[in-house]
C-alpha cells in the first residue's frame, strides 16, 4: 500500500490551489493596508475621535473702581444621551421632578425623545442645587439611555440691575446680544479651544487631549462708577414712580474729559434675564431716545450767539408781551415780558426772546454753530443703537425753523448729545467725545481728543448766566447752599400728544472749574411737568450725593486748602 | 533496532510561534473588556492559558504513543460515534448566540464541532485507503460517506455554517487527493447547488449575511458592521501597524475581536508585516505537513496527514478571508491564535497526531 504518484500529483494541485488563494489574500492585504491605508485610517478616526469646541472664558466687565459688573462662571449643562425611547422617557420622568422647567420645555424635550433624537439638551447652565440632584439620578441610572453633563460658562451680573442698559446682555451661548456685551463681543469673547476625545464604540470616552487651548476673552474696565450708578438709579426710580412717568434717563459725566460715570435709565431689567425681556425694554434711552430738547437747547443758542459775538449779555430784545407772530405761526411765553436782556432770556427761559436772538444770529451761523456742537451726529460713545437725532440742513428750513429751533423744536436729540453740549460749557469750551470704555486688559482706551469750539469769554459768560438760572431763574429747586451750580431747565410739549411733556434739566458743578456734568430727562410725567419742577429736584437729589461722593463740601472755604 | 525518527522540530516551532502570537493578541484584544466585565484584565488570557495546558497535555499524549491508534478501525469508529453523540448533546444545552454549539461540563464549555472535523478526517483517511480500492465506485463511496453526512447534518442543525463549510471543503479535498474523478466533482456540485440554495433559504439569518456581503453599504450599520469594522481595522494598521496593544478597533467597534476577528487586531497592531508573518507561519505549517505526509510511508498515514494539515491551513485561510472581507462572515476561529479553548485544544491535537506520524514513520510505517 505505497503512496502512488497520482496521489502526489493531486496533492500538488491542491497545494497550488491553496497557494494561489494565499497569494490572493496577500494581494488583498497590500491593497487594504497600503493602498487604501489613509482611507481606512480616516474611517477609524471618524468613528473613534470626536472633536469638539471648548468655550473660552468671556472677559469680565469691571467698573472704574474694579467692581465686577459682569463675569462668566462655570456651570453644568445637562443633556440626555437617548438610546431607547421608553427608557429615556422614564428617565426624564425622574429628571423633571428635580429641576425647574416650563410646561413648554418639558413637552419639547418629550417630543424630541419620541422622535428618537439622540442628543437632547435637558437644561443649560443648571443652578448648583439642580446639578447635585441630577447627578444623583445619573449615578443611580442603569439604563442604556443616559444623562450627562458638560461644563459651560454662565454670564453672571453680581450687581443685578446696576448699569443694565449699558451692559446689555448675552444669549445662551454667551454671544453678546445688547449693550456693551454686544458692542465689545469680539474683545470679550475670546477664542474657543478644540479638544479631541477618543471614544470606544459605546461612545465612552477614554482619552482626552487638547488640540488648541481656549484663549480667554479680554477683561474690560468701564468709566462707569457703580456706586454713583447705584444711587442715581435709586433716585431716578423714585422720580419716575412719583410722577408716574413713562421712563427717565440720567447721564453723569466727568466734566473734564467726557468719561461717563453713570448712564441710567428706568425702567430697568436684570441683564441675566435679557433673553426673556422684550428688546424694547433693553433699549438704552441715553443714546437711543430722541426727543425735542425744548428750552435746554437755548444754552446752545446763547453760546453760539456769544461766540459769534452778535450780541452781548446785556443787549435787550423785544419779547412782545408773550405772543410773537411769525408768518402763520406764533411763539408764546409762559410768563409774558415786554423786553428782556440776553441773559434774562435764558434765565427766564423766554421762547420769544430766544427766537429774536436766533433771528439776529441768522440761519447760516446758527446752523454751523449747532453742527459744531455735534448735533445730527453720533457722539461715538461706543454703545450700540446710538441715534443721530434729527437736524435738517439749512436748505430744508422753513420760514419759522430758525425761531422754532431756538426754542428746542424742529430738532431732535438724544440725552447724551445734550449732556455733551452742556459739558462744552462745563469743560471751558471743549467738545469731548463721551466714552464708557476705559481699559481693555490694562491698556487705556484713548478717546478722540476734544475739540475746542468755544472761547473763554463765551464759556465764562454762559456759566454766569446758567448759574443765575439756578439762583434766580427757572431752576431754583436745584439750589444747594454754599455751592454754585450752573444749569438749564427744559420742558418739551410732545407734538401730536395732548398735554404730554418731557421734562429735562442739564447742569454742572462746581460752576467755576466744573467737576461733574449731569443731564436728566423724564418722559411724560403726570401732574407737574416743568423741567424746574420734575427734572430739577432729581438733579438736586443726585447732586447732593455726588458732592459727598466727590468730597466737595459746600460752603467750605477752599482758600485755606493745603496744596500739595 | 531502528530508532524512531526525530520529531519534526520545525512544526513544533511554527506551532509555538502561532500560539505565542495568539496569546499576545488575545491579551491586547481582551484586557480592557476583561477589566470592565470581570475586574481582571487577565481573565480571558488565564482561560486561554488553561486551555493551552490541557491542549499541550493532549498533544503530548497523542504524539507520544508508540502505537498508531489513529489507524485502528475500532478507534476511528469510537471517535466518530463519540463525535455524533457530542453533536447530539448540544441540543440539550441552552442556546448561546442563537445557536446550539456548546456542551457545558464541570464548568467547562466544549464545542463538539471543533473536534468533529478531526473525526471526519480520521474517518475519511481510514475509509478512503482501507475500505475501498476505488473511490470512483460511487455506490460504495456514498455508503462509506454516510457518517460524514450525519455529522454535517447535525452541524448544520446547530447551526454552525462555518464548521459545516470547513468540513465540506476538507471532505472534497480528501476525495480529490484520493483520486476522485473531476467529472464526478462537476456532477456533484451541480447536484449540490439546489441543496445549498435550499439551506440558505431555510436560514434567513445566513441569507441576510450573504446579501449584506454582496451589498456592503446597504447594511452598513447593522449586518455588515463586523465586516466593515474588520476592514477598517486591517486597513488602519498600515505597513508597520499601530504597535501591540494600540488597536482602536478592539474598543467594541469590532465584535469578537479576540476570537473570530483576531486576525484584524493582528493586522491593525502589527501591520502588513505581522499579517504576512502569520500567513508565512501557516505556509510553513502546510509545507512541513505535506513533507511529513510524503515520507510517512503508507497511503493511510499520507491521507491522514494531508487531511489534517489542509484542515488547519484551509481553516486559517477561510478565517483570514472573512477578516479581509473576501468571504461572508462565518464564525470560524483562526487556529492556534483565536481565543477559545476548544479551538486551541483541537488544533493542538491535530498537531500532536501529525507529530506522532513524523516520529513513527521509520519504525512503525516503513514495514507496512
Amino acid at each position: 500500500m505505497k503512496i502512488n504518484s497520482s496521489e502526489h500529483k493531486r496533492v500538488f494541485f491542491l497545494f497550488i490551489g491553496l497557494f494561489l488563494w494565499i497569494l490572493f489574500i496577500c494581494a488583498s492585504l497590500v491593497k487594504i493596508q497600503v493602498i487604501d491605508y489613509s482611507k481606512n485610517v480616516a474611517k477609524v478616526q471618524a468613528q473613534s475621535n470626536f472633536i469638539f469646541p471648548i468655550n473660552a472664558k468671556r472677559g469680565t466687565i469691571y467698573d472704574s473702581k474694579g467692581q465686577v459688573l459682569a463675569i462668566s462662571v462655570k456651570a453644568k449643562s445637562a443633556f440626555l444621551n437617548s438610546k431607547e425611547v421608553a427608557q429615556s422617557l422614564s428617565l426624564f420622568k425622574d429628571i423633571k421632578q428635580k429641576i425647574v422647567l416650563t410646561a413648554e420645555e418639558r413637552k419639547n424635550i418629550e417630543d424630541r425623545i419620541r422622535r428618537s433624537e439622540k442628543f437632547i439638551w435637558i437644561k443649560r447652565k443648571l443652578p448648583p442645587e439642580e446639578y447635585e440632584s441630577l447627578k444623583k439620578i445619573k449615578d443611580s441610572n442603569k439604563s442604556n439611555s443616559n444623562l450627562d453633563f458638560v461644563e459651560e460658562y454662565k454670564r453672571v451680573y453680581p450687581q443685578d440691575t446696576i448699569a443694565c442698559h449699558v451692559l446689555g446682555g448675552v444669549g445662551l451661548d454667551e454671544q453678546g446680544l445688547y449693550g456693551l456685551e454686544y458692542e465689545l463681543d469680539d474683545t470679550m469673547r475670546g477664542t474657543p479651544g478644540k479638544a479631541r476625545v477618543m471614544r470606544d464604540a459605546r461612545r465612552k470616552a477614554f482619552k482626552l487631549s487638547y488640540l488648541n487651548e481656549p484663549l480667554p476673552g479680554r477683561d474690560v474696565y468701564l468709566t462707569i462708577d457703580s456706586s454713583i450708578q447705584f444711587f442715581v438709579e435709586r433716585e431716578l426710580q423714585k422720580t419716575v414712580e412719583q410722577y408716574e412717568a413713562r421712563g427717565g434717563t440720567v447721564i453723569v459725566m466727568d466734566s473734564r474729559d467726557g468719561a461717563i460715570l453713570t448712564m441710567a435709565s428706568y425702567p430697568a431689567f436684570s441683564p441675566g434675564e435679557v433673553k426673556n425681556i422684550p428688546s424694547l425694554m433693553v433699549k438704552n434711552s441715553a443714546v437711543s431716545f430722541i426727543y425735542h430738547p425744548g428750552s435746554t437747547f437755548k444754552v446752545v443758542l446763547a453760546s453760539i450767539a456769544l461766540e459769534e459775538n452778535v450780541c452781548s449779555p446785556q443787549n435787550e430784545f423785544n419779547c412782545y408781551n408773550g405772543v410773537y407772530k411769525i408768518m402763520d405761526r406764533q411763539i408764546t411765553d409762559v410768563h409774558p415780558f415786554s423786553r428782556l436782556s440776553f441773559e434774562n432770556i435764558i434765565i427766564q427761559s423766554s421762547n420769544i426772546g430766544a427766537a429774536k436772538i436766533a433771528e439776529r444770529l441768522g440761519k447760516t451761523k446758527y446752523y454751523n454753530g449747532i453742527k459744531k456742537f455735534g448735533f445730527g451726529d453720533r457722539t461715538g460713545v461706543g454703545l450700540p443703537g446710538e441715534e443721530r437725532g434729527l437736524f435738517k440742513p439749512v436748505k430744508q428750513w422753513t420760514g419759522v425753523s430758525l425761531q422754532f429751533i431756538a426754542g428746542g423744536y424742529e430738532i431732535a436729540v438724544t440725552p447724551l448729545q445734550m449732556a455733551r453740549a452742556f459739558n462744552v460749557i462745563a469743560s471751558g469750551g471743549y467738545l469731548t467725545e463721551p466714552y464708557v470704555l476705559k481699559e481693555v486688559d490694562g491698556m487705556f482706551v484713548k478717546p478722540n481728543p476734544a475739540v475746542k469750539i468755544l472761547g473763554p469769554a463765551t464759556t465764562q459768560g454762559m456759566t454766569g448766566i446758567m448759574t443765575e438760572v439756578v439762583n434766580t431763574g427757572t431752576a431754583k429747586k436745584t439750589q444747594i447752599a454754599g455751592i454754585d451750580i450752573a444749569g438749564k431747565t427744559g420742558t418739551t410739549k410732545i407734538i401730536g400728544k395732548d398735554r404730554k411733556y418731557i421734562s429735562s434739566f442739564g447742569g454742572f458743578f462746581p460752576a467755576e472749574n466744573s467737576r461733574v456734568t449731569v443731564f436728566v430727562v423724564i418722559d411724560e410725567p403726570k401732574g407737574d411737568y416743568y423741567g424746574g419742577d420734575v427734572a430739577a429736584p432729581l438733579f438736586k437729589a443726585i447732586t447732593e450725593k455726588l458732592l459727598l461722593y466727590f468730597k466737595i463740601y459746600p460752603g467750605l472755604d477752599k482758600k485755606n486748602e493745603i496744596k500739595i | 533496532m531502528v530508532k524512531d525518527s526525530k520529531i519534526d522540530k520545525t512544526l513544533i516551532v511554527v506551532t509555538a510561534l502561532l500560539i505565542l502570537f495568539g496569546l499576545i493578541l488575545i491579551h491586547s484584544a481582551t484586557s480592557l473588556q476583561a477589566e470592565e466585565k470581570f475586574g481582571s484584565s487577565f481573565y480571558f488570557l488565564e482561560k486561554q492559558l488553561l486551555a493551552l495546558v490541557i491542549g499541550l497535555i493532549a498533544a503530548a499524549v497523542v504524539s507520544l504513543f508508540r502505537h498508531p491508534y489513529y489507524l485502528d478501525k475500532s478507534f476511528v469508529i469510537v471517535v466518530v460515534a463519540v463525535t455524533a453523540v457530542g453533536l447530539l448533546m448540544v441540543f440539550f444545552f441552552g442556546k448561546l448566540n442563537e445557536s446550539y454549539r456548546w456542551i457545558r461540563l464541570a464548568g467547562f464549555t466544549v464545542q463538539p464541532s471543533e473536534f468533529a472535523k478531526i473525526a471526519v478526517v480520521l474517518y475519511l483517511a481510514y475509509v478512503l485507503t482501507r475500505e475501498t480500492n476505488d473511490v470512483n465506485d460511487i455506490k460504495k463511496l456514498m455508503t462509506l460517506l454516510i457518517p460524514v453526512f450525519i455529522i454535517e447534518l447535525l452541524i448544520l442543525k446547530e447551526p454552525d455554517l462555518g464548521s459545516f463549510f470547513l468540513i465540506l471543503c476538507i471532505t472534497l479535498a480528501m476525495l480529490f487527493a484520493a483520486g476522485f474523478r473531476l467529472k464526478y466533482f462537476a456532477i456533484g456540485s451541480l447536484c449540490l447547488l439546489p441543496i445549498i440554495y435550499l439551506i440558505i433559504q431555510l436560514n434567513p439569518d445566513k441569507m441576510k449575511r450573504i446579501t449584506a456581503f454582496l451589498n456592503p453599504g446597504e447594511y452598513g450599520n447593522t449586518l455588515n458592521f463586523q465586516a466593515l469594522q474588520s476592514l477598517y481595522a486591517v486597513g488602519s494598521g498600515g505597513i508597520f501597524g499601530k504597535g501591540l496593544g494600540n488597536s482602536m478597533q478592539k474598543l467594541y467597534f469590532l465584535p469578537y475581536s479576540y476570537s473570530d476577528f483576531i486576525y484584524a487586531v493582528a493586522a491593525e497592531e502589527t501591520g502588513l508585516l505581522g499579517a504576512f508573518i502569520i500567513i508565512g507561519l501557516f505556509m510553513l505549517f502546510l509545507i512541513r505537513g505535506i513533507n511529513i505526509a510524503k515520507y510517512s510511508g503508507n497511503r493511510h498515514t499520507y491521507m491522514l496527514v494531508i487531511g489534517l494539515t489542509f484542515l488547519i491551513v484551509i481553516q486559517a485561510m477561510i478565517n483570514i478571508s472573512v477578516t479581509i472581507g473576501v468571504f461572508p462572515t462565518k464564525g470560524i476561529p483562526l487556529p492556534f491564535i483565536s481565543c477559545g479553548g476548544s479551538s486551541l485544544i483541537s488544533s493542538l491535537i491535530i498537531t500532536g497526531i501529525i507529530l506522532n506520524v513524523s516520529r513513527l514513520r521509520k519504525t512503525v510505517f516503513s514495514n507496512d
